[in-house]
């Protein structure tokens, strides 16, 4: 993919290398709290997430993660309660069935998979919820800035 | 076949036991058919059966498209049949309220090139199932071919590099001039309102540009997953020639091999996309 586009949208970081935009849509009732947890725990981890809270990961559309894309997010990772957790006893589990698809098309229409993560992260789960957003972090400042959707969106 | 076609249609219309007929007719260019609609028996000699018999007739069925009182007949390959099945497990039409006349059929070819279709060379079932009447000889029908023959071509996709993948559904995707054949002709997109043109909030930004056209072919296609029945209509429609059937397939593949679900063969079936097992397999979450 061609170069001059990366320049432009480069975020700088403190060291003034690529910082990337990561989105991460999260339920309520375990990442987000797990990610809470972590922040009263006083637990660092990489400041490049930004968390969009719903009720529940079967809430999680793919036209979220698409439009999170076409925003401008070089990674998206998405985050629940554990099989069998459920808040709602079933919509993770719906989820995995619909995210397994998306994910089976966006690897189809040729996205770098390390840009679309997923995991799942319980309430008390605060040091596991710092290891995946350093993880996405790292992978995705890896691979640079996400050009593919940034040159699709460049003439709109 | 076109014989006891014409003859099952009068029996059907005249003891009114249908109201209407759906199958294919003579088109104004020679060698092409179209959809008639076939209400009096008088008319039932209109029906034609030959191998330009290529609409997926089950459209009509969905999304209240066409009303009639009493029954409705309609003429299916096994292909449209397997559409019109699964209308009946989305409970866009009542099984009792339609009578499916299934051809045995040998294939069908292109208009233009004469060649046998492609789905036509990959077609696990040329004899009609889960239908009302059978036209035809199942004994002349040929051997249906080898399951994994529809995704023979995804193989050279599923080789390339991410981003070879990328460029070629880029390249693709910018023919799209967002007529909506596609969607229209799709017996299984029947929504009365279509995400692609809501507008608050707009989803799927809906000018000809490489973003909504690259969202667009992406959402068409996997909102038929686990439903799509590979009628191919979709790719045959698209007026730029755009490879939307190797979309469509991708989803029918990683149906049947993570659930091991075939859209439109058991009337009974939960849909694979509104149900789940509690060990659905994955590898990808953490
Ligand atoms: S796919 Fe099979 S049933 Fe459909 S038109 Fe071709 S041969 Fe006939
Ligand atoms: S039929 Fe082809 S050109 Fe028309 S909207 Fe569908 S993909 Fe685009």
């Amino acid at each position: 993919m061609s170069t001059q586009t990366e320049s432009k949208h480069e975020s700088a970081g403190a060291a003034g290398g690529f910082e990337p935009k990561i989105t991460a849509f999260v339920c309520n009732w375990c990442t987000y709290a797990g990610a809470d947890l972590a922040g009263t725990s006083r637990l660092k981890y990489q400041s490049n997430v930004r968390v969009v809270k719903l009720p529940c990961t079967g809430r999680i559309d793919p036209h979220f993660i698409i439009k999170a894309f076409e925003n401008g997010a070089d990674g998206v990772l998405v985050s629940g309660c554990h099989p069998g957790d459920c808040h709602y006893t079933s919509g993770n589990y719906h989820a995995r069935r619909r995210f397994t698809m998306f994910r089976a098309m966006m690897e189809f229409l040729g996205l770098d998979m390390d840009r679309l993560q997923f995991s799942w992260v319980s309430a008390a789960e605060g040091g596991k919820w710092t290891k995946v957003v350093d993880d996405v972090t790292n992978k995705v400042r890896n691979l640079g800035p996400n050009t593919k959707y940034r040159e699709l969106c460049e003439n709109d | 076949m076109t014989d006891n076609l014409r003859k099952l249609a009068r029996e059907l219309l005249e003891s009114g036991k249908a109201s209407v007929v759906i199958g294919y007719g003579d088109a104004t260019l020679p060698g092409r058919t179209t959809p008639v609609f076939i209400t009096s028996a008088a008319e039932a000699d209109r029906l034609v059966w030959n191998e330009h018999c290529l609409n997926n007739l089950a459209v009509y069925l969905s999304s209240r498209k066409f009303k009639t009182d009493g029954k409705i007949a309609i003429v299916a390959k096994p292909c449209d049949l397997r559409a019109i099945i699964n209308l009946v497990q989305e409970n866009q039409v009542k099984r009792e309220d339609v009578i499916i006349i299934g051809m045995v059929c040998s294939g069908m070819k292109d208009n233009d090139s004469g060649k046998p279709l492609e789905k036509c060379n990959a077609c696990m079932e040329h004899v009609p199932k889960n239908c009302d009447e059978i036209i035809g000889d199942p004994a002349s029908a040929p051997k249906p071919a080898d399951p994994n023959a529809e995704f023979i071509s995804l193989e050279k996709l599923e080789a390339m590099s991410p981003d070879e993948r990328w460029a070629f559904w880029s390249k693709e995707f910018s023919k799209c001039i967002r007529c909506y054949a596609c969607r229209q002709v799709c017996p299984m997109c029947y929504c009365t309102q279509c995400i692609a043109q809501k507008t608050q909030p707009q989803w799927i930004p809906s000018s000809q540009t490489p973003k909504g056209n690259f969202s667009f072919g992406m959402f068409r296609a996997l909102h038929s997953a686990g439903r799509c029945v590979s009628c191919g209509e979709c790719e045959r429609v698209c007026p730029v020639g755009i490879p939307l059937n190797l979309l469509t397939a991708k989803m029918r593949k990683e149906i049947r091999e993570k659930y091991g679900y075939e859209a439109g063969c058991d009337p009974d079936a939960p849909a694979p996309m509104c149900n789940f097992k509690p060990d659905d397999k994955e590898d990808f979450i953490r």
